[in-house]
């Protein structure tokens, strides 16, 4: 059948049909009977969504790198596409050649944030697959996950095969070749998954057992057959010479980022507390400014972009930042390219850098100090000071900057009210400095948003055993600051909050939610990030039908010394270090970052590099 | 006169030289996967394409400078073309031939250009257009006799939108049909509709038909042909 013909029937029917149709600049056509191994990369969300990702790029162009193997991307299709594509029988499809993804030989789907999941559910069902890894059986359709969710899979375990612990960039293409060996010797699905996880980074979630004591916390996780005790992440040594793509897909519709990326470094040397990718991605490796420069260049030429961003955790703390702005905006000026740098820290952010990044950037400042009380950024280790937000601030609106935007978060270990009145404070103290400085905009008012999200406590983090606070406690923070505004310049955001609880539920789940997510799936839970389409009762139903709550999960403190659903999973930071960054969190007390001191966090032990040592 | 005044970049100069360049005039096919695409999602596509081919394209003055572009009879979604015309402005001389090979190695390979040359006639004289219609259904001998029946009205009124609302038309004088051929998927009709100022797609006279005949349609596949002036020539 063939499925373009198909879709010419009802595809314009649907929004947004440029979705579903690919063939955009720099997709790669292959010929499927000349390849060893097709690979079906998933996106559990929107087309949008998806082509905004970094990683989903840098692995399209890495697998297409190999001759053996065609790398094709797939979308969560919408709703209004998918009740098209069931009621024409039609099974989800790769973009670039329109096979159904039963064709696949590896399904690999990414995992960035847990309230995709349920759409991973979805996905294998609209292609017709068995959504339970037990009922799969040979090589064909083998289902992987990697992302910075994998750090805690567990409650995936049902469904996935393998997850791709860290980064991708070389072990996946060990495992690829592996796989292509195992397809050319016929091997059997169980001999593939015992060798794999042999391989740095690969966790066969069905080699291990996990028993529970009677309250319902881990007892043990037991590695069977061959495979590892524990599964250390895989990691990247040099980022200079490691893959990165020379084009990107340009995407014919709006999507989400739509632009040139450089990845100026992975790791971070900050520590903040409550930052998952913090402390998964340690340590610190940057890539070399020259390097950027050409990448940079080499997208804008191959893609004909025109804006250009530079990514990573903290660009501010790139120690070439100078240089690479200096050539880089010479670049985009010449060349009408935009450049644009999200994520800067504001506590190293000088007039001279602002100066530089005036020029080409018109949009609004945004700072994300995260908490409103210096105590309570001592607690998250968030080390910036009322002074530092204020002067740059100051030095903001003196060039010309009429709007600020603060990024909060509520419900942090340790929080009272006076810290959440803090948030608002802060935001007064910003409105009234406008107010009285002598060189702002004339004429023009100034306009503070605080956006405010709900804490989310996740595993290889410090707060890893803080219980997160209730539903009804956010909401009553929430509610107290909003009365507690005064100014009519602030504009206060804030999240419904059940979305974060079932993210809590799931970062710190166990093996045991499989079912959960199974039954609230069939109960017609997907894209569950999308507010209009998120149905917290019906995951509490699945939950109580198995007899699990949101309190065990979320909201309970954990005691040191408990076994996690992930302590077989190896990132590098030791559960003493995080355990210490606890103990001083509930003391206020600040930690120095990476570069000022290492404070033997053990991630340093990944790297190869002589001495063991993190910062250059 | 000090020389200071004197300066071959100065951009005044240079916009007034630039100005008197002729438009240029790509006619491109827009087929395949690419009819999915909006025409705005279009503009954007050919602008990063000019782009990455290193055309040198004039870019607007200003604040938000953008590159000048424009198309002379945009095409609806869901449509396919074989006659799309795209005008730039050039800041430079550029060889055609060379522009045409340039632009389609950057282009997504649904998009082809045809040809390029200088800009002959304005848009305004767009007057008619020639599309192909297929309906792809399957029983075709009844769908053609009930079509048929249906374009012999003396009368088609169609409710078109309008920025002040909905208003009654009768798309009979606007639509000819020429030719009629019965196709494996289906049945090909060869019409010439207003196009231009006055804009009548084929779709309003088709979707009318499905709605009010009540026929099986499975799908409405359209391809526009060629573009015509007043005069009856072919637009360039
Ligand atoms: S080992 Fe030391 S320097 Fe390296 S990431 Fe850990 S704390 Fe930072």
């Amino acid at each position: 059948m063939n499925i373009k013909k198909q879709l010419d029937e009802f595809l314009l029917e649907v929004q947004k049909p440029g979705r579903y149709v690919g063939g955009e600049v720099n997709s790669i056509y292959k010929n499927a009977n000349e390849v060893d191994v097709r690979f079906a990369f998933c996106f559990p969300d929107t087309y949008e969504v998806g082509m905004s990702h970094l990683g989903m790029k840098i692995l399209y162009g890495l697998l297409n790198s190999k001759d053996y193997c065609w790398c094709e991307r797939v979308f969560a299709p919408w709703m209004d596409m998918e009740q098209k594509m069931r009621e024409n029988n039609i099974k989800l499809y790769g973009l670039e050649s329109f096979d159904e993804l039963c064709d696949f030989d590896i399904i690999g789907f990414t995992l960035q944030y847990e309230l995709s999941y349920t759409n991973i559910l979805n996905m294998l069902d609209l292609s017709g697959i068995d959504v339970f890894a037990k009922n799969r059986e040979g090589l064909k359709n083998l289902v992987i996950a990697g992302g910075p969710c994998t750090c805690n899979p567990e409650p995936l375990v049902d469904f996935v095969d393998v997850f791709m612990l860290g980064e991708g960039e070389e072990n996946l293409i060990e495992f690829v070749e592996l796989y292509r060996k195992a397809k050319q010797e016929n091997w059997s699905k169980e001999k593939l998954l015992e060798e794999a996880s042999h391989i740095q980074g690969v966790y066969v979630p069905s080699l291990y057992d996990v028993s529970y004591n009677e309250d319902g916390t881990v007892k043990e996780i037991k590695a069977l057959k061959s495979a590892p005790q524990t599964v250390k992440k895989a990691i990247i040594q040099d980022m200079s010479k490691t893959y990165y793509p020379k084009d990107f897909v340009v995407p014919y519709i709006d999507t989400v980022h739509d632009r040139a990326i450089v990845e100026v470094m992975r790791g971070c040397i900050r520590g903040c507390r409550f930052c998952q990718a913090g402390f998964i991605y340690r340590p610190l490796r940057e890539k070399n400014p020259d390097v950027l420069c050409s990448q940079g260049k080499s997208l804008c030429e191959t893609t004909g972009y025109e804006e250009i961003s530079l990514s990573s955790l903290s660009t501010s703390d790139y120690s070439g930042i100078a240089d690479l702005l200096d050539e880089l905006i010479d670049y985009s000026v010449e060349n009408k390219v935009n450049l644009s740098l999200p994520s800067l820290r504001i506590d190293n952010f000088s007039e001279d850098l602002l100066e530089k990044v005036k020029k080409v950037r018109k949009t609004g400042l945004t700072f994300a100090p995260e908490a409103g009380t210096q105590r309570m950024r001592d607690v998250i280790n968030k080390n910036i000071t009322k002074e530092d937000i204020f002067s740059s601030c100051k030095i903001a609106f003196e060039g010309g900057y009429t709007s600020v935007k603060l990024y909060f978060m509520l419900g942090l270990p340790t929080e009272t009210m006076e810290d959440c009145e803090g948030i608002i404070d802060l935001a007064q103290e910003i409105v009234g400095l406008y107010n009285h400085l002598e060189n702002r905009v004339k004429g023009k008012s100034v306009n503070v948003t605080v956006s405010v999200s709900t804490f989310v406590p996740k595993p290889f983090t410090p707060f890893q055993w803080f219980g997160q606070d209730d539903l009804e406690t956010i909401i009553k923070k929430q509610y107290h600051m909003k009365d507690y505004i005064t100014s009519k310049k602030i504009s206060f955001k804030y999240h419904a909050s059940k979305t974060s609880v079932l993210e809590a539920v799931f970062a710190r789940g166990d093996r045991r939610l499989s079912q959960v997510m199974y039954k609230a799936w069939k109960k017609g839970c997907y894209f569950d990030s999308w507010d209009e389409h998120f149905y917290f009762d019906k995951w509490l139903e699945a939950l109580e039908e198995c007899g699990l709550t949101v309190e065990f999960y979320a909201n309970r403190h954990r005691e040191i010394g408990e076994v996690f659903p992930w302590s077989h999973l190896d990132y590098g930071v030791s559960e003493a270090f995080l355990r210490r960054e606890w103990e001083k969190a509930l003391n206020s007390t600040t930690t120095p970052n990476c570069r000022e001191q290492c404070s033997g966090c053990g991630a340093n032990k990944l790297l190869e590099r002589k001495g063991g040592k993190c910062v250059e | 006169m000090s020389n200071q005044n004197f300066n071959p970049n100065n951009t005044a100069e240079n916009n007034r030289k630039i100005a008197l360049m002729p438009n240029v005039r790509v006619f491109y096919s827009k087929t395949g996967r690419a009819k999915y695409i909006s025409h705005l999602d279009i503009t954007r596509c050919m602008q990063r394409s000019l782009k990455r081919a290193g055309i040198p394209v004039w870019y607007t003055q200003g604040f938000n400078p953008h590159m000048y572009m424009t198309f002379a009879l945009p095409l609806a979604l869901g449509y396919e073309s074989e006659c799309e015309a795209m005008d730039l402005r050039l800041t430079e001389k550029v060889d055609f031939e060379k522009m045409k090979e340039d632009l389609n190695r950057a282009l997504p390979k649904d998009i082809v250009v045809n040809k390029i040359m200088l800009q002959n006639n304005k848009p305004q004289t767009i007057a008619k257009a020639l599309y192909e219609v297929t309906l792809v259904c399957d029983d075709k001998e009844n769908v053609a006799k009930l079509f048929d029946e249906f374009v012999s009205q003396d009368e088609i009124i169609v409710i078109k939108k309008t920025k002040k609302g909905t208003k009654p038309m009768d798309i009979k004088p606007e639509v000819e049909i020429i030719a009629k051929d019965f196709v494996e998927n289906g049945i090909k009709y060869t019409m010439k509709t207003t196009a231009g100022q006055k804009n009548v797609n084929p779709t309003l006279l088709t979707d009318l038909f499905v709605e009010k005949m009540n026929v099986d349609i499975k799908a409405t596949l359209i391809l526009r042909k060629q573009i015509y002036m007043d005069n009856g020539e072919i637009f360039e």
